[in-house]
């Protein structure tokens, strides 16, 4: 922990300080009460009543294909709902604040600094003219009024923090020189950087190599230790979601069809969605094959040493 | 499917692919030896850029090998010129379902024409017999014969892909490669699919599946070969590979794959294996 | 692809009032009601019943000078847009399919082609190679091929790289079928819009070339011509020049405006419009409503 973390820590409370009272240790930062979310000129609804709490230092999972509205649920939260879709019933608390009674002023300031997220294609998210680096630096400079070379110092910071091998190297790359992981980690750096409370992962890991994959969401959880971060994690595989997380929504539709704390979901589901995601595992994947007592016999190897086996 | 001969199916001898020249060429595959029986199911699992698609274009032709041999159903089609790739090809005894089916498909041509392609390029059937094969295999694929006169822009990501294994099956291949079929699907179809490739497999059509994740087609394949990096650092029968992973890089695939039982291998064990292979 | 054109009102109009102009060109010459080459003593006259348009400074039918005059334009623009294609697109096919070397060589000779300014060329070329329209067409259409190449160019690379070629080749298809199959379709939108566009800028080029008195020997009647020498008497006929002028600027509209309906009904673009126009015809019928398609969550 550098003197730059700790002032940032203690910096004085800005417009998003919990409300007054919130201050238990299992205190809720996010509470989304039976949001529905619709298209005011069609009428159509799309999300209809999704409730989870998240608690500080939990984890909560979302399962959902595409068109299931888990991505516009996490819009919602977020404030950045698309034009053509609007919040049509439940609540959203954000922090022990109703985030309908925020202007778009405490909007800016709250994303950021108390809620912040990443997504799918980090390709996406970040200027392909612009050294990666700068533009972590950037959103110090401009949120936090760092100075240039403040900005860069933690900034090379944040991306040892993710666990980039080389800082001074990756911060002077270009988006298009990075791989699909590495850019992850960069937009996963510029997201905690505002040392925020609760961070959504959607899909962060989807278009990614597998082994990628298990990095980037061991990453999360560490860094969830780390900081005390909250974390949601919106991923279609619900395997995904079973290693990462303490309390799982299965999104279809729409519809929550299933909710409940991880092991529960996976050993006793009761909508045949999740039976479907479960059974999909159980006789096409890895788990097909996965004999209970079965750790992957590393120690076995050790001792055999490791050969290549052609 | 009755098969003739005790020989493999395919029949890969250190092919080497290389692209560019001089000062630019990068070897992409080295020395790749692997065969696929009759019948058997084979997954090549690897990591983005670990060359898998390459291996297998090259086995089909579409990409030219530097070296090595390769023999499909008994023929050795190495160095193969256009006109003989041709005429091998339209016997139809191997066949590709490629990545992307939103690409794969003509999107000025109607199902109904993509799906005949295959069959009135080989010229040996009437245009009833044609219409007649195309709908048995759509069916099989479990879709309406209504679809026949769709665009694919009309058709959903899970139609298109089983239209690309229904066009792939048109000519009854003996071996089919398909390259990451169920990535872009949702849940229920990729269920689908998955079942219809293993009633193929049931039915004796032998099965080449690329991908870079273990876990979407572990339950379909007899064997897995693993390519790290251009090159099979690991063969062995599923079970074995995921219970018994041996090379490094084997052990951080089957320890990285998310599943429902515990069983990942956690980060310090990960964090180890790379170092593993960075050094070998 | 025709019927598609004419499925759409705006297709119908353009390719209506095409045919008309080149019902003209064919039979304008013997439509003209005088003989465009003879004066008479009626000069510079008003719109009247005898001569619908009037007289030039010379008493000739001006409506007889535009009717013959009709040929020579059409067919410069013909020409030159037929040159353009044949120059332009032949090499930007082969160049996807013949290798580095002609590609580079084309691609740096179409590049200059381009930097060239064609009227000003034009007129060069007559003083070179003689007077004449043909002359000047065959230097325009050369020098405006690079729309042809680079369109040509384009659509077939799309095509030749792309999956369901692959997929075809691996089916065994020869390349006469992946070409009849897949490569046509993709390159002919392409080039009937740049052909469109091309004889619309084949004619501003004869009218413009005439109007300088370029490539025909007076007194022969041209479009261009009968402009000039109205130009020169506006004193007495102020309204002269919006005849010839309307009927240049519409025949290019409507050659832009075939453009725009061939670019509207080919391919994907071309299939959802009319599948919205069938189906908002069949919900009619059924009375059904129409949900719009939901954003993927």
């Amino acid at each position: 922990m550098t003197d730059t973390l700790t002032a940032v820590r203690t910096a004085p409370p800005d417009i998003a300080s919990p409300a007054e009272g919130a201050d238990s240790p299992a205190d809720v930062v996010l509470r989304v009460e039976d949001v529905r979310i619709r298209n005011p000129h069609t009428g159509v609804e799309v999300v209809h009543g999704v409730s989870f709490e998240l608690r500080r230092g939990h984890v909560v999972g979302i399962v959902g294909e595409s068109g299931s509205g888990k991505t516009l649920t996490c819009r919602a939260v977020l404030g950045i709902l698309p034009r053509l879709f609007e919040v049509s019933g439940g609540r959203i608390e954000l922090l022990g604040r109703d985030v309908s009674t925020l202007t778009p002023r405490e909007w800016t300031h709250l994303r950021g600094t108390s809620i912040t997220a990443v997504f799918q294609d980090p390709g996406s998210y970040l200027n392909p003219s612009v050294r990666v680096g700068a533009q972590i630096a950037e959103v110090l400079r401009v949120k936090r009024r760092l100075r240039r070379r403040e900005a860069k110092a933690r900034a090379l910071e944040l991306l040892a923090d993710v666990r980039l091998r080389d800082p001074q190297l990756v911060y002077r790359q270009y988006p298009h020189e990075l791989s699909g992981g590495m850019l992850q980690r960069v937009l996963i750096a510029a997201a905690i950087s505002l040392e925020p409370q609760v961070l959504i992962a959607d899909e962060v890991t989807t278009a990614l190599d597998v082994t990628v994959q298990a990095e980037i969401l061991d990453l999360l959880l560490d860094l969830k230790m780390q900081h005390g971060l909250s974390l949601i994690v919106v991923s279609h595989d619900l395997a995904v979601i079973a290693q990462s997380c303490d309390e799982v929504l299965v999104l279809r539709d729409g519809h929550v069809v299933e909710h409940g704390p991880t092991d529960g979901i996976l050993f006793d589901p009761s909508h045949e969605y999740t039976r479907l995601l479960i059974d999909e595992h159980n006789n096409y994947g890895l788990d097909r094959f996965r004999t209970d007592d079965a750790a992957p016999a590393d120690s076995a190897l050790e001792a055999r040493g490791s050969r290549h086996v052609a | 499917m009755s098969h003739d001969g005790d020989g493999p199916l395919v029949d890969v001898e250190h092919l080497n692919v290389s692209y560019g020249a001089g000062r630019d060429r990068t070897q992409v595959i080295h020395d790749a030896t692997f065969q696929v029986a009759a019948g058997e199911s084979v997954g090549l699992i690897g990591e983005t850029g670990s060359g898998k698609s390459t291996l297998a274009r090259a086995v089909v032709g579409l990409v030219k090998a530097s070296d090595g041999r390769v023999r499909i159903a008994g023929e050795d089609v190495t160095g193969f010129g256009l006109s003989q790739w041709r005429d091998f090809r339209r016997r139809g005894v191997i066949q590709y379902v490629f990545q992307d089916p939103l690409r794969a498909l003509d999107p000025d041509l109607t199902i109904e024409q993509s799906l005949s392609e295959p069959l009135q390029v080989q010229r040996r059937l009437s245009r009833q017999q044609i219409r007649d094969r195309i709908v048995f295999r759509l069916e099989q694929v479990r879709l309406d014969a209504a679809l026949l006169s769709r665009f694919p822009g009309e058709l959903s990501g899970g139609q298109r892909q089983r239209v690309l294994v229904a066009r792939a099956l048109a000519t009854e291949p003996r071996v089919l490669i398909l390259d990451e079929p169920v990535s872009a699907l949702d849940a229920a179809n990729r269920v689908a699919v998955l079942e219809i490739l293993n009633t193929l497999r049931a039915n004796g059509t032998s099965l080449v599946f690329i991908s870079h994740d273990l876990g979407s087609v572990a339950g379909v394949t007899d064997r897995v070969i693993v390519l790290y990096r251009g090159e099979l650092v690991e063969t062995a029968a599923t079970t074995d590979i995921v219970n018994r992973p041996e090379h490094p890089y084997t052990r951080l695939l089957v320890g990285s794959a998310p599943t429902l039982s515990s069983g990942a291998i956690d980060r310090e064990r990960r964090a180890e294996l790379r170092r593993l292979l960075e050094t070998s | 692809m025709i019927r598609r054109i004419l499925r759409l009102p705006t297709g119908r109009f353009a390719v209506a009032f095409l045919l008309v102009i080149a019902f003209l060109a064919v039979f304008g010459p013997a439509l003209a009601p005088f003989d465009p080459l003879q004066g008479t003593d009626d000069t510079l006259a008003h719109p009247n019943a005898e001569h619908w348009l009037g007289t030039d400074y010379l008493g000739r039918d001006v409506l007889s000078r535009i009717l013959a005059g009709s040929t020579i334009s059409v067919l410069g623009a013909v020409q030159v847009a037929l040159i353009a294609l044949l120059v332009g697109a032949i090499p930007g096919i082969l160049s996807v399919y013949l290798g580095r070397t002609f590609e580079w060589f084309t691609l740096r000779f179409v590049d200059t082609l381009i930097a060239l300014p064609f009227l000003v060329f034009a007129v060069a070329m007559t003083a070179l190679l003689g007077n004449g329209i043909p002359q000047a067409m065959l230097t325009v259409g050369i020098l405006v091929s690079p729309l042809f190449y680079r369109v040509a160019r384009a659509a077939t690379l799309s095509v030749a790289r792309s999956q369901y070629v692959e997929a075809a080749m691996l089916s065994g298809a020869s390349t006469g079928w992946i070409v009849r199959t897949h490569v046509w379709s993709k390159v002919l939108p392409p080039i009937a819009i740049a052909l469109a566009n091309t004889m619309g800028i084949g004619f501003v080029v004869v009218s413009s070339l005439t109007f300088l008195g370029i490539g025909v020997q007076p007194p022969a009647p041209t479009w261009g011509g009968v402009l000039a020498s109205d130009l020169g008497y506006l004193n007495y006929r102020p309204y002269a020049p919006l005849f010839t002028t309307a009927l240049i600027m519409v025949t290019v509209w409507a050659f832009n405006l075939l453009a725009d309906v061939i670019r509207d009904v080919a391919g994907e673009s071309g299939r959802a419009l009319f599948a919205e126009q069938d189906s908002g015809k069949r919900s009619k019928k059924n009375d059904a409503t129409r949900e719009p398609a939901v954003a993927s969550a």
